[in-house]
């Protein structure tokens, strides 16, 4: 090889190497190692005297129903979330690339709520929804408001889906900002002189070349939320009495509070397997759609 | 209101009867909703108070029997159904629960001597003590072992002799006994030791030392893994009125066998 060659190989795998060996030891080699586990007794903490089961742990999961309860809410949360999140924060993108004098102040205003991690935001919106729903009921005299919403479970349900989009609806309107800038202007020109009115200028050439901004967002919003633990965590932690127990804070319990490791393995690889499946489909129908001007 | 007076659950009823009467109290009793608060140690009065309480869950455990079958955590649970409208139904957490009491909305807590700490920080000026909880005509304190220390059999010698030394030193000398009794508010457990010098600690210092005391079984390692999740979940729905005690003791049953065959 020339020596011009030579170095350039070098500096590449100098500059990749470290970021590898993070990412062999940090995310490839446990989930190889889960993945093994979980056909096996292992109780947790040593793995030297574990034998192999075969399937019995994911029978075990299949057959836990709070798993399954788990799944089917995490389904309807992530599906209801996913809608909100990119609805909201579309037309939040349609209206700050309007032309007007304080849209760039209410781009970093609307992604504000991103910034705050999940964990803090769940403590939060906890006070709102419990403590400061009472006092707006009580002071405007609604009573079908003031209530502890954490306290029911539909309410709690949707105190979660209210926090979440709250949350991604900001960093999705960046990407359709985005998306929506990169439309040529002479395409949207020649569709006015056409005729075309602002509903059908939408419908028709600016949403078919926003596909690939759908693609994104749909697949990180979907994602998210199918992975939601920490502001489950603070927000309801499981809700009145277990009814918004999102499939993460399951798994999460049946290795640390039921010390049940290898069948919380067992249903983390389920989880894993069905993310994989679900955004894979999405993504697949999503980018099927998209074309160029 | 003569806490001495109280020994038995309809005597119980009756002061929260008037209590609930007194200006700014909105419930008699308060429990916390966090697991431990909600359902491990109020439950635990079920099985204490009975003397054969893990050949019972043992027997529980191998489905012969179900809860609703032992007599004193049935009647803990009727006890617990008298008792229930004088109570926030667990809705509060550990801190709005400790600041009601102080502020005067809460006149009873289920609570234990560790809340000296954040009744102190909210300056209290009245007069407040413990009993027990009544049931069946109850009038010990359930007091327990709540960590013990261990020296490390893989240490080195040297290092085994230092740690046993230090703890003489903790438990005999005049410093050391300080640190148990004011710092860290401890329960004297060795006779001739100094025991915690605040209020509750007081009170549950001479419990011991008469003897005037029931278990902690969720101690020992009779309560299977995970039961206080799954516990705390069933009382919570019980306390919103969802199940009534007959459901929570069946549905405790089936799940408490559950987590015990894990």
């Amino acid at each position: 090889m020339k020596p011009h060659a030579l170095h350039k190989n070098l500096y590449f795998w100098l500059f990749l190497i470290p970021a590898l060996f993070f990412f062999i030891n940090v995310v490839i080699i446990p989930f190889i190692l889960g993945i093994v586990y979980s056909f096996t007794n292992w109780n947790g903490f040593q793995f030297l005297n574990s034998k192999f089961i075969g399937t019995y742990n994911y029978k075990q999961a299949f057959s836990d129903k709070a798993f399954l309860s788990s799944m089917g809410l995490t389904f309807e949360y992530a599906i209801i979330t996913v809608i909100l999140v990119n609805i909201i924060g579309f037309f939040l993108a349609l209206l700050v690339t309007r032309k007007f004098k304080s849209s760039h102040a209410l781009r970093a205003v609307f992604f504000m709520p991103n910034l705050i991690g999940g964990l803090l935001l769940g403590f939060i919106w906890q006070f709102i929804f419990s403590k400061f729903m009472v006092f707006i009921g009580q002071s405007l005299k609604i009573s079908s408001l003031s209530f502890n919403w954490l306290n029911e479970p539909n309410s709690a349900f949707w105190s979660l889906v209210i926090v979440s989009t709250w949350q991604m609806a900001g960093y999705v309107m960046i990407i359709y900002i985005a998306g929506l800038q990169s439309i040529p202007r002479d395409v949207l020109e020649a569709a006015q002189i056409d005729g075309a009115n602002s509903m059908q200028r939408l419908r028709h050439i600016v949403l078919p070349l926003m596909m690939p901004s759908f693609t994104v967002n749909l697949f990180i919003v979907l994602s998210n939320a199918f992975k939601q633990y920490d502001t489950n965590l603070s927000l309801t932690n499981g809700g009145p009495y277990g009814t918004t127990q999102l499939l993460a804070m399951n798994i999460y319990q049946t290795a640390f509070s039921h010390n049940n490791y290898a069948v919380a393995q067992a249903k983390a690889v389920i989880f894993f397997l069905i993310i994989m499946v679900v955004t894979l489909l999405q993504v697949h129908f999503t980018s099927k759609r998209e074309v160029e001007a | 209101m003569d806490a001495s007076s109280i020994k038995s659950v309809d005597g119980l009823v009756d002061a929260c009867k008037k209590l609930q009467k007194v200006n700014g109290v909105t419930h008699a009793i308060a429990m916390a909703k966090e697991n431990y608060f909600a359902f491990i140690h109020p439950f635990n009065w079920g099985l204490a108070v009975s003397n054969d309480y893990s050949n019972q869950i043992k027997q529980l455990e191998r489905g012969k029997i179900s809860f609703s079958n032992i007599p004193t955590v049935s009647q803990f649970m009727k006890d617990l159904d008298k008792i229930l409208p004088y109570t926030n139904q667990a809705l509060d957490s550990y801190d709005d629960q400790i600041s009601g009491f102080a502020g005067g909305k809460y006149a009873m807590i289920h609570q234990g001597d560790w809340a000296q700490s954040m009744l102190d920080q909210d300056k209290i000026s009245f007069d407040y003590g413990m009993i027990a909880f009544p049931t069946g005509g109850n009038t010990k304190l359930s007091v327990d072992i709540s960590d013990a220390w261990r020296v490390n059999k893989y240490a080195t010698a040297d290092q085994q002799k230092a740690a046993k030394d230090f703890l003489d030193w903790l438990l005999t000398s005049d410093k050391g006994q300080t640190y148990c009794a004011d710092t860290f508010q401890f329960i004297s457990s060795l006779k001739g030791m100094k025991s915690s010098s605040s209020k509750l600690g007081e009170i549950v210092s001479n419990a011991v030392q008469s003897s005037n005391t029931v278990p902690w079984v969720f101690n020992t390692s009779s309560f299977p893994n995970g039961i206080d999740v799954d516990g705390a979940s069933l009382m919570q729905k019980y306390y919103a009125k969802v199940i009534n005690s007959d459901e929570f003791m069946d549905q405790l049953t089936q799940t408490w066998r559950n987590d015990a065959t894990k």
